[in-house]
């Protein structure tokens, strides 16, 4: 991977009075693979149109490998697209809609056979090049949308949502293929999604956006593990919230819980000190509670058992704390797991709580701390 | 890029201008003059509502507005209780013979409104068939002319419209919420009442809307059945009015014609006002199966909706049977000849030459500005698109005569001297069928994912090349389809062409209600049956070009 191939700076789209991208910065090395991941209506398509050069950004200029994008219109990009729909063209068979682009620049004959009989090949779908796409499946028809907008040799390839249409296992057997052909070829890509999961599993880096905005972006297990915000803490993965006050102390900042638990951070080189006392919030991943018989020296959290949700390895306690808020618990499924209606004592390591202070801003809300 | 670059690349925002321009010219200019003439004293020349007020203490035009009113009232409720039910039955129910008795709906479509009217005179007027029959064996009813009897022939011309409307929304009515109710103890039809009907309302508005405008619109069946000045409406008053101002100011003609166009607007209103106000989001994700009706059920079923289908067939029967008697007099004899067509014939002039080259052509530029103007309509949101969608909407609106009018007042002088030439009579044909392809197009346009436009411009092909080659490809089944509809209706067109034909451009039309009117009973029928046998051919053509998978769903 070599520098930043795509270079989007300050875009801003507004329809209305509704600001639909609101400056965001974006720049995508070559060969890599973003995906631009938040709730429905953050923004996604339309960042993802602006670049294609369906939408006409307010403001914010974009440069792909040092080229401005200004007055090029979407057919003299050079990006391949996959569509949500498939936008499969259906009165053309699978290889006349993998040949329609070579067409354009001027491909024919031979050489324009022999490459669609590639792409076809790659997407396993050569039997098929003269099937008519009402006879194919969904992921069929998204195979020939992927073989079209490779086969043109973009210079970068944009997909919105490609597989939400497909069932749970298609899903994960398309993204598989589609990660190992993005990077055996080598292109850069943009890819919307709204699924998490889906975002971790193929991502080189991830965007979390949220109203219009880029929070976060970064490898996934940095989203994942140092969110830079509270909401992407809790979009990606979901989170137990507690407030909290904050004190620094001598020995570091002191953490108490409304719920009860009081902690000491010490200063560290990943928790520089200084922070300012105060109300904060505390973030706990369903999986860093343990089940203990009584509380100990680690700060814990005690409360009813609602519901016991088994999920394999894992079983899932709902629980009612003392003081009526509800949270969840992830802890190995086992013989000892108490029974609905116990009252069960929950410890955690104060490593694993991530604070974060309330901020000025609409969007942000709550920071890292 | 510059403007022209720009243009070149999408030239989309030129094609709505000029679409726009075509309009402005020959649906906005035509309409404003009348409605200009209106308002200059037809007595003083002074500008003012003169003319509006010596049309509401004249009795006579005061009886011709009642009786448009009335005759369009009856005869949409006869309409509504022709095609509601045969829309239930067709779209719950699978039935033997269903497949037939719906080709014969919309077979009784093929016919021009006034050869409906004919024939009932042929089979109920002074001297008709059934009449004199009924008269042998001692029944007297009184002849059929006047309000009843124009209310009656325009339903049976205009339920298929009705009935099509309606089936259409009773598909679209998700199954899963009839069964809701059903599953909760409703029975079948209190169903109908609390659940489908309130589902349908939208259209059911818009199929009554059509056919209280398609009859107050009407020039031919008030013509043949009220017998001229006996018993006026609006749109025969226009023209007599018209025909007795030549030459001079034609204010009275302009006042009447711009009353017609007032009550169509306000009927347009109303009902769009009705449909926003009681229109609930459709939820239409459920497919609608129809349930068969077999053994005795279903055969009574086939029985009943066959016969009330095959009694709005008997004006076509009777036109097409009688085309073939010899005539003494004014009364068919039962012998058989072709001498009536020989006659016929013999008479015709250009008038079939003039008729098949003007609606071909016409056909083919409806086609062409109908695709072109659909697409706008449904992709693009600019102002001149909406513009255009507007203007093309109007004649929708604007019954034939009156359009014949403005045409006659405006065209019959430099810059545009079109009065008496055939350019005239197919820009008519033009401007009054594009609605419907119009629309039919924009409906087929937004039904297109537009991704596939954008899959084909991200690959490198400009926006009027996906045009060609994405969008007409997939446009082509519902623009034929919507090209039929304007064929019938090309083809049969009277109320304007019989303003605006001279000698030299009389149509077939034209030359059928002439003799239906007040020549031989032998002929008209002949002319008529040409009318119908050269529609269905034509239909037929389209429906096998339309081609594989294709239906005559649109129609
Ligand atoms: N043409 C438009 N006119 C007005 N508002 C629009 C238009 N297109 C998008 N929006 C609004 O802009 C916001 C962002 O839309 P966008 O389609 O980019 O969201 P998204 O992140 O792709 O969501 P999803 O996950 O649902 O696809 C939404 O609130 C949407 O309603
Ligand atoms: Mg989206």
């Amino acid at each position: 991977m070599t520098g930043a191939h795509l270079e989007a700076s300050g875009i801003k789209v507004r329809f209305g009075d509704f600001a639909a991208l609101d400056g965001v910065d974006l720049s995508v090395r070559r060969g890599e693979l973003v995906t631009l991941l938040g709730p429905s209506g953050c923004g996604k398509t339309t960042l993802l149109r602006v670049i294609a050069g369906f939408q006409q950004q307010g403001a914010g200029h974009i440069t792909v490998g040092g080229r401005s994008l200004d007055g090029i219109p979407p057919e003299g990009r050079n990006f391949g697209m996959v569509f949500q729909s498939y936008a499969v063209f259906p009165h053309m068979s699978v290889a006349d809609n993998v040949a329609y682009g070579l067409t354009a620049r001027g491909v024919r004959g031979a050489d324009r056979a022999r490459r669609v009989q590639a792409a076809l090949e790659r997407v396993q779908l050569g039997a098929l090049a003269a099937r008519h796409p009402e006879a194919l499946s969904g992921g069929q028809k998204q195979r020939v949308g992927l073989a079209r907008a490779m086969v043109i040799e973009p210079d970068l390839l944009l997909m919105d949502e490609p597989l939400s249409n497909l069932d749970a296992l298609l899903r994960i057997e398309m993204r598989r293929e589609i990660r190992l052909m993005q990077r055996e070829l080598g292109i850069t890509t943009i890819y919307v999604t709204h699924d998490q999961e889906e975002a971790l599993a193929i991502s080189d880096r991830i965007a979390v956006m949220r109203q219009g905005k880029l929070l976060q972006i970064a490898p996934p297990e940095e989203v994942f593990e140092a969110s830079a915000h509270a909401f992407v803490a809790d979009f990606i993965g979901g989170c137990n919230w507690f407030d909290a006050t904050l004190a620094p102390g001598p020995d570091g900042d002191a953490v108490a819980l409304a719920e009860g638990p009081r902690f000491v951070l010490p200063r560290g080189k990943d928790r520089p000190g200084d922070r300012p006392a105060g109300p904060v919030r505390v973030a706990l991943r369903n999986e860093d509670l343990r089940l203990c018989d009584a509380p100990g020296a680690l700060p814990c959290l005690s409360g009813q058992v609602l519901m016991r949700a088994y999920m394999g390895h894992r079983t899932r306690l709902h629980l009612r704390l003392a003081s009526g808020a509800t949270m969840d618990a992830d802890v190995p499924s086992g013989a000892a797991l108490p029974a609905e209606g116990e009252v069960v004592h929950l410890e955690f390591h104060p490593d694993r709580a991530r604070l974060f202070t309330r901020e000025a801003g609409p969007v942000d809300g709550w920071r890292i701390a | 890029m510059s403007a022209l670059a720009r243009l070149l690349r999408d030239p989309w925002p030129l094609v709505a201008l000029l679409v726009v321009a075509i309009m402005l010219v020959f649906v906005a200019w035509p309409l404003a003059e009348l409605a200009r003439q209106s308002l200059i004293g037809q007595e003083s020349g002074r500008f003012g509502l003169e003319n509006y007020v010596a049309f509401f203490e004249s009795r006579y035009f005061r009886r011709a507005l009642a009786n448009s009113l009335t005759v369009a009232a009856l005869g949409t409720v006869f309409a509504l209780v022709l095609a509601v039910p045969l829309a239930l039955a067709f779209a719950r129910y699978d039935f033997r013979g269903k497949r037939w008795i719906e080709v014969a709906i919309l077979m009784s479509m093929l016919s021009p409104p006034f050869v409906g009217a004919y024939a009932w005179i042929l089979m109920f007027g002074r001297s008709g068939m059934v009449r004199e029959a009924l008269a042998s064996v001692g029944i007297d009813i009184p002849p059929i002319y006047g309000a009843f009897g124009i209310a009656l022939a325009s339903a049976f011309g205009q339920y298929p419209v009705l009935f099509l409307v309606v089936r259409g929304g009773l598909a679209r009515v998700n199954l899963g919420l009839e069964e809701a109710a059903a599953s909760l103890g409703r029975g079948r039809l209190a169903v109908i009442r609390t659940v489908t009907l309130p589902l349908v309302l939208p259209a059911l508005v818009t199929g009554t809307l059509l056919v209280f405008l398609g009859i107050i619109a009407d020039f031919g069946t008030p013509s043949i059945l009220g017998e001229g000045e006996r018993f006026p409406v609006l749109a025969t008053l226009a023209f007599s009015l018209y025909l007795s101002e030549i030459g001079a100011e034609p204010g009275m003609a302009a006042t009447t014609a711009a009353i017609l166009v007032l009550i169509a607007l306000a009927l347009v209103a109303f009902a769009r006002w009705l449909a926003a106000r009681r229109t609930v989001s459709n939820d239409t994700s459920g497919q609608r199966v129809a349930t068969p009706l077999t053994g005795a059920r279903g055969a009574l079923m086939a029985v009943g909706t066959g016969a009330l289908v095959l009694l709005s067939n008997m004006p076509l029967f009777v036109v097409v049977g009688s085309s073939f008697l010899e005539v003494r007099g004014v009364v068919f004899q039962p012998v058989l000849t072709l001498a009536n067509y020989t006659n016929a014939f013999a008479a015709l002039g250009d008038a079939l030459w003039n008729s098949l080259i003007y609606a071909a052509i016409a056909l083919a530029m409806i086609l062409v500005i109908g695709a072109l103007a659909g697409y706008l309509i449904a992709r693009r949101g600019s102002l001149l698109s909406r513009m255009a969608d507007l203007l093309i909407m109007v004649p929708y609106v604007v019954p034939g005569t009156v359009l014949g009018i403005g045409y006659a007042s405006v065209f019959n002088q430099p810059p545009l001297m079109l009065t008496g030439t055939a350019s005239i009579i197919v820009v008519m044909y033009v401007i009054r069928r594009l609605p419907y392809v119009a629309r039919a197009s924009a409906s087929i346009v937004y039904q297109i994912d537009r991704g596939l436009e954008e899959a084909s411009q991200s690959l490198g092909v400009r926006p009027l090349g996906g045009f060609r080659r994405v969008m007409l490809p997939l446009m082509r089944p519902g623009l034929l389809a919507g090209a039929a509809i304007a064929w019938v209706e090309v083809f049969n067109e009277l109320s304007a062409s019989i303003v605006l034909y001279t000698g030299g451009t009389r149509t077939l039309p034209v030359a059928a209600y002439q003799q239906s009117l007040a020549g031989d009973v032998g002929m008209a029928a002949a002319y008529a049956t040409m009318l119908i046998a050269i529609t269905a051919g034509a239909l037929a053509l389209f429906i096998r070009l339309r081609g594989r998978g294709g239906e005559v769903g649109v129609l």
